[in-house]
């Protein structure tokens, strides 16, 4: 047998079969991850065929229910081709609702798992010594086998969004649904390809970072949800301490690949159109981590497999960084929700870091006993815990006493709450868009309505002025009475636009009586009142409807309010009701005459308004004391159900006013036609 | 020439090679044998690329192995638990590695398999641990390398196959220049088959030299001497272990044979026999000068119990 096995040497047969030595080792680890990906075709059959085909089929079911009622109602023709039609129309809005991924949130989850599970099937032989040892004593260079193993799992998720789209395709040709939306569908799905390539490439780095599988579930998990939490913590520690804290976005939460792709799906949804710098952005994060993690994977110690941190200079740092964050989130989540004395801020900082600590070290040492490992480090963690807490309780930024100069002010912007005014700006720009026809699909979309904070600026001197006062004399009174809260005090959003561009943020809480003078001032400033009033820019062919609420009346006062509805020549007195809080709401726009003078009348009432006319219009039960006077300016697109125009369009202007005892002109109106 | 120049290689606080400095000499089987921990397929990990000296460097005809795709395209790594992917044959192992190794020879891999006997079909998940080796060796051996790093390798073997591997080493030295690096405890295998060892102990390397000078080099003898002659005073400072039955005495000693024998015959002692030594012998012996001593770790357990 021995000599059998002797071979001579110019037998040997030398074949060259590595043409292109990347295609060959992809092909081969697709071929041996084949279970991933067919998890993945799995899951987005689910997702687009068969959730389509399941939606159109009820659609036409219920038709085919409905097209007997029809026939046995006896309707004509033409209402059923009616009905046809707008079966056509719904199937279609259903298929393109599909295909571009609207609301469908089991589209994001399904992209977010195969992303883990994709990351996790290329990259799990950094996890085991015979697989280090195969892999990394071939003659194939780190780089390579990073790439070849990165661009296998962004293959996963292309070839799986693609034969889902296409399968849905098929779907909607077999059911003839027509003008579906290719193009801009693929734009929406290559939007998503980079969302999941996102999460993809931060599961993989998580992957290489670490050396087992509970470590890298754990570092997947830190990677999503750390910014985020930190965000929360950082806003909620500004809410607790700063009295003047005005809540802003910090941003974290956009280092999460998970919130990225969650602003990208509502953006899809709300909008109907891709938020492009979203997806750039992503595009380019994509990119740095990529590069990122095939320079880790470069220096990755193969020793590592089988521990917890592949790189042993990041234990210290991820065990601080997360049991320093754990320390003030315990304060900041539980402390504060249950108790906020100073023993159990020192109790829930201390619990928050020793124990995340300890977990940790059990996770790295893959021992119990660790748990009491580097007890001078959890020292550390709780006295750095503590340290951000205090900086943020004694504000050491100086953010409730900064106040900027009034000439580095360019103009300011107020917000302030007072129950009639306060949704004047919510409902200023609302645009209600259906999609008609069938108002089970109707969607409301909504533009960003204006803001009073970003686009209502007064750049008049004296209002700067005014505005300065009031946050000078929060800040002493902040300084004097270290309380949120004080007697009859009024919160003021001001916001001061810099001449640099700068935005500085306040809410200020003062009592009205401190703050009476300067809002006087503010108060008699044009600009301010056009700002804050958008009657005041309203034009009458603008107007839509005028309409009153009644105050509720008390059964011990007036024993009669008669109150008299015009409408053409019949008089209609209408009863008196009770005290309730369901007010009666008369509308006055059977007269165009009327609505214009009432316009008139409250322009110049608003404009002649002092603050000291303010008055409570709700009593301390919720009646309402005043009458309010409010109006609706509405432009209505034609709608014609069945002609094939798909939406309505209404651009909403609504505000109220009580009609307080200054208003003198619009009390002479509405006296003059005898509406009292 | 493998070339390990003051090779260090640390985890977290434990020293796995610690400076060692070896040449491996092509064309010659080297035997790589140690104590347990001693970093034997640490050393073999870092001169096939897996692990990156901390210190030091192991090159390859002058180049360093880390990183290195044309040096590794050199050598063939058969670890102690050598890797399959799920659900593969053999042949599906083959054409793995035919993507990495240019010179993969398919015919005589093929030809190998059915004459150790395995089916190229059947799963390898399905074979014994025996077979799975005699797989990690026909492929390594059809790799074509010019080194072939094995770590434990034949350990598992039957005694018919390891002489079939070993003759195919033999055969492929002598053909095309194989060199063999064996790390393994079977010191009468390697014996049979080694031209050279590097004996590691605690990471640091205790010897490295031709076996046959080796074995030159260090003797036994048993004898029994006249009344009045001391051993120390015969051999000094070559006598590497003593051991006393009686008045038969047991020496292990460093030297040539010549003058050994030269020194007891001028000594007349009443009776004296020069043994050779096995490797097994040389390693205990060598290993007990570095305190690595069976006997006490027996001894200090009895006492213990005591």
């Amino acid at each position: 047998m021995i000599e059998k096995l002797k071979i001579k040497k110019n037998e040997n047969v030398k074949e060259n079969l590595c043409q292109n030595q990347f295609l060959a080792i992809l092909r081969e680890e697709f071929h041996y991850n084949i279970g991933t990906l067919l998890f993945g075709l799995l899951a987005m059959f689910f997702n687009y065929p068969l959730n389509l085909a399941l939606r159109l089929s009820n659609e036409i079911d219920r038709f085919n229910s409905m097209g007997v009622d029809y026939q046995s109602f006896g309707y004509t023709t033409s209402h059923i081709s009616m009905a046809e039609e707008k079966l056509r129309y719904v199937m279609e809005n259903i298929t393109n609702g599909i295909l571009r991924g609207d609301r469908e949130a089991f589209l994001m989850i399904i992209l977010v798992v195969i992303a883990i599970i994709s990351a996790r099937s290329m990259f799990k032989h950094l996890f085991s010594k015979k697989t280090t040892d195969f892999y990394f004593s071939q003659p194939v260079s780190r780089v390579k086998r990073y790439m070849v193993n990165y661009v296998g799992g962004l293959l996963i998720g292309a070839i799986c969004l693609t034969v889902g789209y296409i399968m849905a395709l098929l779907v909607a040709a077999g059911y003839h649904v027509e003008n579906i939306q290719i193009y801009e569908s693929i734009k929406i799905s290559l939007g998503y390809f980079v969302m999941y390539a996102l999460t993809y490439t931060i599961s993989v780095v998580a992957m290489i970072m670490t050396g087992n599988a509970l470590a890298a579930a754990g570092a997947v998990l830190c990677f999503f949800f750390f910014f985020p939490f930190v965000d929360a913590i950082v806003s909620g520690l500004k809410a607790y301490y700063l009295s003047f804290y005005v809540s802003e976005d910090i941003g974290l939460i956009y280092l999460s690949p998970l919130f990225i792709m969650a602003e990208y799906f509502d953006g899809i949804a709300s909008t109907k159109e891709i938020p492009l710098a979203l997806v750039r952005n992503a595009g380019i994060a994509t990119v740095i981590l990529a590069l990122t993690g095939g320079f880790l994977y470069r220096i990755r110690p193969a020793e590592s497999c089988g521990r917890a941190v592949a790189f042993q200079a990041l234990k210290r740092p991820i065990r601080m960084l997360l049991s320093i964050t754990a320390g003030i989130g315990a304060m900041t989540w539980v402390g504060m929700l249950y108790n906020d004395n100073f023993i159990w801020t020192v109790i829930f900082v201390v619990l928050g870091a020793v124990i995340t600590h300890a977990i940790l070290e059990i996770i790295i040492n893959s021992d119990v006993r660790a748990l009491f490992n580097n007890k001078i480090e959890k020292l550390v963690c709780i006295l750095a815990a503590f340290s951000v807490i205090m900086i943020f309780k004694y504000d050491a930024f100086g953010y409730d006493s900064y106040l900027p100069d009034e000439s580095a002010v360019e103009a300011v912007s107020m917000d302030i709450p007072y129950n009639a005014f306060e949704e004047r700006w919510e409902q200023k720009r609302a645009v209600y868009e259906y999609e008609h026809l069938d108002s089970r699909y109707s969607d409301v979309y909504w533009t960003d309505y204006p803001d009073v904070i970003e686009d209502g600026l007064i750049y008049s001197e004296q209002a700067i002025g005014a505005v300065l006062n009031i946050g000078k004399k929060a800040i002493e009174e902040n300084n004097t009475n270290k309380t949120n809260e004080l007697e009859d005090s009024i919160a003021v959003r001001v916001c001061f636009h810099l001449k640099n561009g700068d935005k500085i943020d306040r809410r200020y809480v003062l009592s009205n009586e401190a703050m009476s003078g300067e809002m006087e001032i503010l108060f008699s400033d044009k600009e301010f009142k056009t700002v804050m009033y958008p009657i005041l820019t309203e034009e009458p062919e603008e107007m839509g409807s005028f309409g009153i609420e009644l105050a509720s009346v008390s059964e011990n006062e007036q024993a009669e309010k008669n109150i008299v509805e015009k409408s053409g020549e019949a008089n209609i007195a209408l009863p008196v009701y009770p005290k309730t809080q369901s007010n009666q709401v008369i509308g006055l726009s059977f007269d165009k005459n009327l609505e214009m003078e009432l316009l008139d009348a409250l322009k110049k009432d608003i404009m002649n308004m002092k603050y000291s006319d303010y008055e409570d219009w709700w009593d301390e039960n919720g009646y309402l004391k005043k009458d309010i006077l409010y109006y609706v300016t509405d432009e209505a697109m034609k709608i014609n159900e069945y002609n094939g125009e798909d939406s309505e369009l209404m651009v909403n202007h609504a505000d109220e006013y009580p009609i307080f005892d200054s208003f003198t002109n619009v009390k002479s109106v509405l006296e003059k036609y005898e509406i009292k | 020439m493998i070339e390990a120049v003051n090779l260090t290689k640390k985890f977290d606080n434990i020293v796995a090679l610690d400076n060692v400095t070896a040449n491996i000499k092509d064309g010659e089987v080297f035997g790589l044998i140690g104590t347990n921990g001693a970093g034997k397929s640490t050393f073999l990990r870092c001169a096939a690329g897996i692990y990156k000296p901390d210190g030091g460097d192991i090159k390859i005809n002058g180049e360093s192995v880390f990183e290195n795709k044309a040096i590794k395209s050199r050598f063939f790594f058969i670890s102690d638990d050598q890797y399959f992917f799920p659900n593969a044959n053999a042949l599906d192992m083959a054409a793995s590695y035919r993507n990495t190794y240019t010179n993969f020879d398919m015919n005589r891999y093929r030809k190998l398999l059915k004459e150790f006997g395995l089916d190229e079909r059947r799963k390898i998940h399905t074979f014994s641990k025996g077979m799975k080796k005699q797989v990690s060796i026909i492929l390594a051996l059809s790799a074509m390398t010019e080194y072939i790093f094995c770590d434990e390798t034949f350990d598992g073997l039957d005694p018919v196959m390891r002489q079939a591997v070993k003759s195919l080493f033999a055969y492929d030295m002598e053909s095309r220049g194989l060199t063999p690096i064996i790390a393994s405890h079977n010191l009468r295998e390697l014996e049979d088959i080694c031209d050279h060892v590097g004996l590691l102990h605690k990471g640091g390397i205790l010897l490295s030299k031709d076996l046959d000078d080796l074995k030159l080099g260090i003797h036994k003898v048993q004898c029994v001497l006249k009344d009045g002659m001391n051993e120390k005073q015969l051999f000094g400072d070559s006598i590497v272990k003593l051991e006393r039955r009686g008045r038969l005495i047991n020496i292990i000693l460093k030297g040539e044979e010549d003058e050994i024998r030269a020194r007891l015959e001028a000594s007349e002692p009443v009776f004296y026999e020069l043994l050779p030594l096995s490797l097994e012998e040389i390693f205990i012996t060598e290993t007990e000068v570095v305190g690595y001593d069976v006997k006490k770790l027996i001894l200090g357990e009895s006492q213990e119990q005591e």
